[in-house]
């Protein structure tokens, strides 16, 4: 592997990390969303 | 009669034979122990984390000085089934041999080294990563990210900056893939993900990688507030953030969104599991109320192998190891991650600063490079000191546990590419 594939493994790397870390976010957002829903209704 | 006197002490003897055979290693021993002793001193001070480093210190200064002649099956060296020559001794220690793989060796030692089966049971598996991940799940209160979950997040992205820009930079310093990212996960600032990473990528070297890892995030405490310094002016540390609406959250609702999140990391990245497990279990544990169980990996589970821990990480710290050719690069690369990551997450705080109209304080990135909680405190600390009536810490502590769990997902993303 040279630099330039390292870098672009590196931008695939953290891309991936980005996507998956916001979906945990918009998980635990909506878990909290939907639990407070149910425990009002 | 010189000689035999001088084989009495035994630490000494080697070390006289160190400097007539090998000067390096004469220089190196030397160099570990006065290293131990700056470490338990820094400890005992407070600038470096007493935790790891006393037990670290003590350990470093121990298997420096603690060196007999042995022989070489003794010492660690596996023969590889050919006769070892009667009468030839090397240098050795009684506390563990790192990298004995061999079954009959690896036996022979564990009845020798006092450490080896702590090691070999807890450390070289990763037992130990996750139950300090465990104790670090007991601690966090996932309620800090549930108030704003997308700002928390999005700063963790930014602080793990390092953790991918020192990749590249270690592959051009002729670092093996699987070494260059273990070594680029220090810029997740969590020893517990780099040991892990170097176990699963890059198993020879995992021992001056972690052992790098270990003593350079004791210097976040005390390096992170000059860059804060450096690249925050005091008009906008003194800055408040913007008040968000408060939420009740509830114990249930932490705890679902523990098990969500823990089934949903270990459905798309199955080599982290045991990490995502352990660190999820502490957090399930401590909001279903289990008091006996948090009480239990708290106490004794998180303290018990930080200790341990410590410990290992100053016996692995043996002179062979800093004259490893490659210590220098992983030196050079560790720093590297940990700078770039802070300078990520700031950039991160100011890109919040502008995105709120202004109304974050930019110094909270910092807490966005998970070495939980030590850099929530730090960002407080910097914003306490230019505004004593600002509190940023339950921003600060989103960030943090966030960056947990992006640290987490990163070493599964490179396991998994990578292995």
């Amino acid at each position: 592997m040279n630099w330039q594939d390292a870098s672009l493994f590196a931008l695939k790397v953290y891309g991936i990390a980005a996507v998956v870390s916001m979906a945990a976010a918009a998980v635990l957002h909506g878990t909290f969303k939907a639990l407070s829903k149910l425990s009002k209704e | 009669m010189n000689q035999s006197w001088l084989e009495m002490f035994g630490g000494i003897a080697t070390l006289a034979d160190a400097a007539r055979i090998n000067p390096a290693v004469f220089w190196a021993r030397i160099g570990m122990i006065l290293l131990a002793f700056l470490l338990v001193y820094l400890g005992k001070k407070g600038t470096l984390e007493p935790l790891l480093m006393i037990p670290m210190g003590l350990g470093m200064a121990a298997v420096n000085a603690g060196v007999l002649f042995l022989d070489p099956v003794t010492a660690g060296f596996v023969n590889n089934g050919e006769p070892i020559a009667e009468g030839v001794r090397t240098h050795g220690t009684l506390f563990v041999a790192p990298l004995v793989s061999e079954t009959n060796s690896l036996m022979n030692i564990m009845q020798i080294d006092f450490l080896q089966p702590i090691y070999t049971m807890m450390f070289s598996n990763g037992l130990i990563a996750c139950l300090v991940f465990m104790g670090i799940g007991v601690l966090l209160d996932v309620g800090f990210v549930l108030a704003r979950p997308y700002s928390s997040m999005f700063l963790a992205i930014a602080g793990e900056l390092g953790t991918v820009a020192t990749f590249p930079i270690a592959i051009l310093l002729g670092l093996a893939p699987g070494e260059a990212a273990a070594i680029s996960m220090v810029g997740g600032a969590d020893g517990p993900m780099v040991l892990f990473t170097s176990l699963m990528l890059a198993k020879d070297m995992f021992v001056p990688i972690t052992v790098v890892a270990y003593l350079y995030l004791g210097l976040t405490y005390g390096g992170y507030p000059y860059l804060i310094k450096f690249l925050v002016p005091k008009k906008l540390l003194a800055l408040p953030c913007k008040p968000v609406k408060p939420l009740r959250i509830t114990s249930s609702e932490k705890l679902a969104f523990a098990v969500l999140a823990c089934t949903v990391m270990c459905l798309l990245f199955p080599v982290a599991a045991p990490l995502f497990l352990s660190l999820f279990l502490g957090v399930a544990v401590r909001e279903a109320g289990l008091t006996y169980f948090t009480n239990l990996v708290e106490n004794v589970l998180l303290y018990g192998s930080t200790m341990f821990l410590g410990l290992l990480l100053g016996i692995l710290c043996e002179a062979g190891t800093i004259l490893n050719p490659k210590i220098f690069k992983l030196l050079v690369l560790g720093i590297l991650a940990l700078l770039l990551s802070g300078i990520g997450g700031i950039i991160g705080g100011y890109i919040m600063y502008f995105a709120t109209g202004r109304k974050y304080n930019p110094a909270v990135g910092i807490a966005a490079v998970s070495c939980v909680p030590t850099t929530a405190k730090v960002a407080q600390k910097c914003v306490s000191a230019a505004n004593p009536s600002v509190i940023v810490l339950p921003e600060a502590l989103g960030a943090n546990i966030c960056g947990v769990i992006t640290t987490a997902v990163l070493t599964g993303v490179y396991v998994t590419l990578l292995r």
